[in-house]
């Protein structure tokens, strides 16, 4: 059965701030591939949070009430804690000699967070790892997909209005 | 390999004694007992080569070998040391010898017999019953989200959900009250938060006792961030993501 895509910070922010606004790029780009994974179609979810980009998400809004009024939305996506077979997927990556996509050894472990979100994908057998800094996941490519969004033309201004109850 | 072979006298004779049907000795075992014979011989020092069969008649299950003539040494030695218990065997031996006892047939055991230079050796194995090495274990509180597809009934309750990235179904213990809770669920979308083992190897969660079942009521992640958008407000119209994901991770 097809895992989950894990999705990173960058996609979040960028997804949200693309339904407030025309854009081009990169927010763009973060809103189609959230449009196209048609989630919950087949009943089960395409896409998943780990609880670090969750953090990260709300650590960027403005005031507490903000952050809990989000945290009641969130809650209701599928967000999927560093539990102890993400830590034990984390002390292997920290462990690991860290390699570029080339197979190159450069001797740098990776991030601290980047190992955390990683290890949550891997703990959980996740399909992708979606991301706008593939290169800051080198480290995990021998593990899981690690993906951009997809570059898209689009055309038209986005709705800002939320998609019909499932 | 050229190997100098012993002389006929040193034959290894391994017999498989008692309750043996043709069903319970078809050949894949019987190579497979025989190769860790030939390890044990291995080990020893002599090369796998140095061993082969001779004098196969039919309706024999003693199988005889001929061994080259440092092969035959090799074998007297440990055939000498197999007595009633492994105590007098060499450490290195202990390994394959147990392997070698694991690969008896039920209900047999096996004789070890050579002759060399009118010096006979003799040792009798009995199957060892070797459980299969278990993958090491990692326990800790989860979360697994998915579908309800059913409850199994019964003294331990069971939620079978269908969920992302497993193949098999996820079996879930819970609780009776828990099970009532999951009934009008069932094919509808559930976060259960339990106590989960999981294979360190493959991450497939072997065990999960659930703690507390959630309400949960999922929206698309589409919608989610069209939530947090309105949230948000304008605070992220001018944000730097690349510049805030890095400082927040400190690089």
């Amino acid at each position: 059965m097809q895992g989950l895509d894990f999705v990173d910070s960058n996609v979040l922010i960028r997804g949200s701030r693309a339904l407030r606004r025309t854009d081009e790029g990169a927010d763009n780009r973060a809103i189609a591939y959230v449009e196209d994974l048609k989630e919950w179609e087949g009943k089960l979810p395409k896409a998943a949070i780990p609880a670090i980009v969750l953090a990260e998400v709300l650590a960027g809004l403005e005031s507490k009430e903000e952050r809990e009024e989000a945290m009641k939305v969130l809650q209701r996506l599928v967000v999927v804690p560093f539990d102890a077979a993400a830590a034990h997927v984390y002390a292997q990556l920290r462990d690991a000699p860290r390699k570029t996509r080339k197979g190159e050894t450069n001797g740098r472990v990776c991030a601290h967070a980047d190992a955390m979100i990683a290890a949550t994908a891997i703990a959980n057998r996740g399909a992708r790892l979606v991301t706008f800094d593939p290169s800051d996941y080198d480290f995990a490519a021998p593990y899981i997909t690690v993906t951009e969004p997809p570059s898209v033309a689009r055309q038209d201004p986005i709705s800002f209005e939320a998609t019909p109850p499932m | 390999m050229d190997a100098a072979t012993a002389p006929a006298d040193s034959v290894i004779t391994l017999r498989l004694v008692g309750d043996l049907t043709p069903d319970s000795m078809p050949l894949p075992k019987l190579l497979e007992l025989l190769a860790a014979f030939a390890k044990v011989v291995q080990v020893g020092g002599a090369a796998a080569e140095d061993l082969h069969l001779t004098q196969i008649t039919s309706a024999s299950v003693g199988l005889n070998l001929v061994p080259s003539e440092a092969a035959a040494s090799v074998a007297s030695y440990v055939i000498g040391q197999l007595g009633p218990d492994l105590d007098s065997v060499d450490d290195e031996l202990k390994g394959p010898v147990q392997e070698l006892r694991a690969k008896i047939p039920h209900g047999t055991h096996l004789e070890l017999r050579q002759a060399v230079d009118g010096e006979v050796f003799e040792a009798r194995l009995t199957r060892l019953d070797v459980e299969p090495p278990k993958p090491p274990v990692i326990t800790g509180w989860t979360v697994v989200y998915g579908i309800l597809e059913g409850i199994l009934a019964g003294k331990q309750p069971t939620a079978r959900l269908r969920v992302p990235g497993r193949e098999r179904q996820q079996r879930v213990k819970v609780t009776k009250e828990q099970a009532r809770q999951l009934g009008p669920m069932i094919t509808g979308p559930v976060k259960i938060e339990g106590l989960a083992t999981w294979d360190s190897e493959t991450w497939e969660i072997l065990d999960l006792e659930a703690k507390v079942i959630h309400d949960f009521e999922p929206i698309s992640l589409r919608e989610g961030l069209a939530r947090l958008a309105e949230i948000a407000g304008s605070a992220w119209d001018d944000l730097d993501v690349d510049t805030y994901i890095h400082s927040i991770r400190g690089r």
